[in-house]
């Protein structure tokens, strides 16, 4: 357990210098291409508002986003007043979202795993070898103008709108650890304890669920993790597409617009999320994976 | 190689020189006229030289994109193997460092610049390519360090330390050899990863002019025709990115299963 908790020690520390770094390169943009004097003195109004209200740029300025958002200050120097409820709003909407989409990528990895390992070698396992290529191949902004044509098609409600974003957001992510979770069965099934399972009288579905499966699970975790944290993180294009102002949308507007305090905060925000969520796979294989277990008790040399 | 790693390569090769030398065909008489009609939204354009243009930008971006990623990858996995204790330290968590960073971010940040250094609304293709090499190169580079790794703790590596070999020799004469492959195998799966990235940055109005679009910009510019009847003038671009994306899996699939085959 110390070592986790040392490797969670290390990933915190990396918290702070993302706020820092991204703080330098968001505080240091260009606003303006345009050299017309009327515009670059109202830039330099601009900018010197923004060094009042979020800092000169140095390093140690990183702070002052978070500080204003703690005070139940706007951060927002340009758009819209963006305060601590806005982002917490918005956060909230991309969880509550990427959980659902989550849900339906892992729903659809182990359904479109145990298809592709059970029609092997059959006519139809040669059209599911095709689905991996069709899906990494679209991208995800054409795939969420299709799920919105066919929301307006069929008059769907809200929350089948939300529901169709997730669908939306897991297709890709799902395909991904799909692939992933079947290349470990068929690994698994090639060993000789799959073999033995099978000589002593268990169906090929029988072996696969209680023999295989456990097996190919830490392979299923390698692979969810970072798409756990950017399906959590939201997705500016299915959010746009469907309307939800979630964290996605709200980033990428304010990237878009030069909002240093939002993006620094947010990006904060995005860096700790794959912190927490890599800490949440490592004690879920700890939970499945009983080899880790063994590594993790074992004392270090 | 298996068979879908050549079927791949084979249309791989057919799309690259069809593309490249599209700008000819139009010139040359007798071709027959685009099926698919004038460009709705650039009419001094077909739908098909748009694609075929597009076509050719997006494999030029991926390919570019790609290769700078993998030689940058490859220069701080030989330097950080090279410097050994911090220097592979520093090197593995900046890598870490820059995957909390959104790629949107950088691409968005990047593309301020090239407007406020270059004018104009869009970002050039070399450009667009730079930019994309400064998001590209995290993920080979842990993957390159970690295949370094695990091959300087082969016997071999370590007789040839024993006679006497110094670190630099050991690095040219004896790892690098091993991961050639390996690393051609990371650079053809990034280049469909390079080539959707820039679709995506090109549909938020960050990438190539209209007038000059890669196959990403031209259906992040067109998607609105797929709601009404001139929705096949987005399906060829559709259809040869799905083309691009999946070659690119086959051959790289086929290339880091053979790589892992040959490794001693």
């Amino acid at each position: 357990m110390r070592r986790l908790f040392v490797r969670l020690a290390r990933d915190l520390m990396l918290v702070p210098l993302t706020a820092v770094l991204v703080y330098l390169l968001v505080m240091h943009l260009p606003y303006r291409q345009d050299s017309d004097r009327k515009i670059a003195s109202s830039e330099a109004a601009g900018r010197s508002k923004l060094e009042a209200t979020l800092g000169r740029g140095g390093p140690l300025d990183a702070w002052v986003p978070w500080q204003r958002l703690l005070s139940g200050e706007s951060l927002a120097v340009r758009g819209e007043r963006f305060t601590a409820e806005d982002f917490t709003r918005a956060v909230g909407q991309s969880l509550s979202l990427g959980a659902v989409a989550l849900g339906l990528a892992l729903l659809w990895a182990f359904a479109f795993a145990l298809l592709r390992v059970g029609l092997a070698r059959r006519r139809a396992g040669r059209v599911l070898e095709a689905v991996p290529g069709l899906v990494f191949g679209t991208p995800l902004f054409l795939l969420a103008v299709v799920a919105a044509l066919l929301a307006v098609a069929l008059d769907v409600t809200f929350a089948g709108s939300r529901g169709l974003a997730a669908a939306v957001m897991a297709v890709a992510p799902g395909t991904f650890i799909g692939v992933v979770l079947s290349d470990a069965l068929f690994a698994e099934r090639a060993r000789p304890y799959f073999v033995t399972a099978l000589a002593k009288g268990l169906t090929p579905g029988q072996a696969v669920w209680r023999h295989a499966l456990p097996n190919a699970v830490p392979a299923l975790l390698d692979a969810a993790g970072p798409v756990a944290a950017s399906l959590l993180a939201g997705s500016f294009v299915a959010e746009s597409f469907f309307g939800i102002k979630g964290f996605g949308l709200v980033y990428l507007s304010a990237a878009r617009n030069v909002e240093p305090g939002v993006v620094v905060v947010a990006t904060t925000v995005f860096a700790s999320l794959l912190i927490v969520v890599s800490l949440f796979i490592e004690l879920a294989r700890l939970f499945v994976d009983p080899r880790a277990r063994s590594a993790a008790l074992e004392p270090e040399r | 190689m298996n068979l879908r790693a050549k079927v791949g390569g084979a249309v791989l090769v057919v799309l690259l020189v069809g593309s490249a030398t599209s700008a000819l065909w139009t010139r040359v008489g007798g071709v027959p006229d685009c099926v698919f009609g004038l460009d709705p939204l650039f009419p001094y354009e077909t739908v098909c030289s748009q694609t075929l243009g597009g076509l050719w930008r997006s494999l030029a971006l991926g390919l570019l994109g790609g290769a700078g990623a993998c030689a940058l990858a490859l220069v701080l996995a030989l330097v950080s193997r090279a410097g050994g204790g911090v220097v592979d330290a520093f090197v593995e968590k900046g890598a870490e460092l820059f995957f909390s960073i959104p790629d949107v971010l950088v691409l968005i940040s990047l593309a301020f610049v090239a407007r406020a250094v270059q004018g104009g609304e869009s970002v050039s293709l070399p450009w667009m390519a730079a930019s994309l090499v400064a998001i590209g190169w995290a993920a080979p580079t842990r993957m390159v360090q970690n295949r370094l790794r695990s091959l300087d703790r082969l016997d071999f590596v370590t007789a040839a330390r024993a006679l006497g070999a110094t670190e630099w020799r050991v690095l040219t004469r004896h790892l690098l050899p091993f991961a050639w492959d390996y690393v051609f195998a990371i650079f053809l799966l990034r280049v469909p990863a390079i080539i959707l990235t820039e679709s995506t940055i090109s549909y938020l109005g960050f990438g190539l002019p209209l007038s000059e679009p890669s196959l990403g910009k031209y259906i992040g510019d067109h998607w609105r025709l797929l709601t009404g009847e001139d929705w096949l003038d987005v399906a060829p671009a559709w259809l040869l990115l799905v083309l691009v994306v999946v070659s690119f899996h086959w051959v790289g699939n086929g290339l880091l299963e053979r790589a892992k085959k040959v490794s001693p």
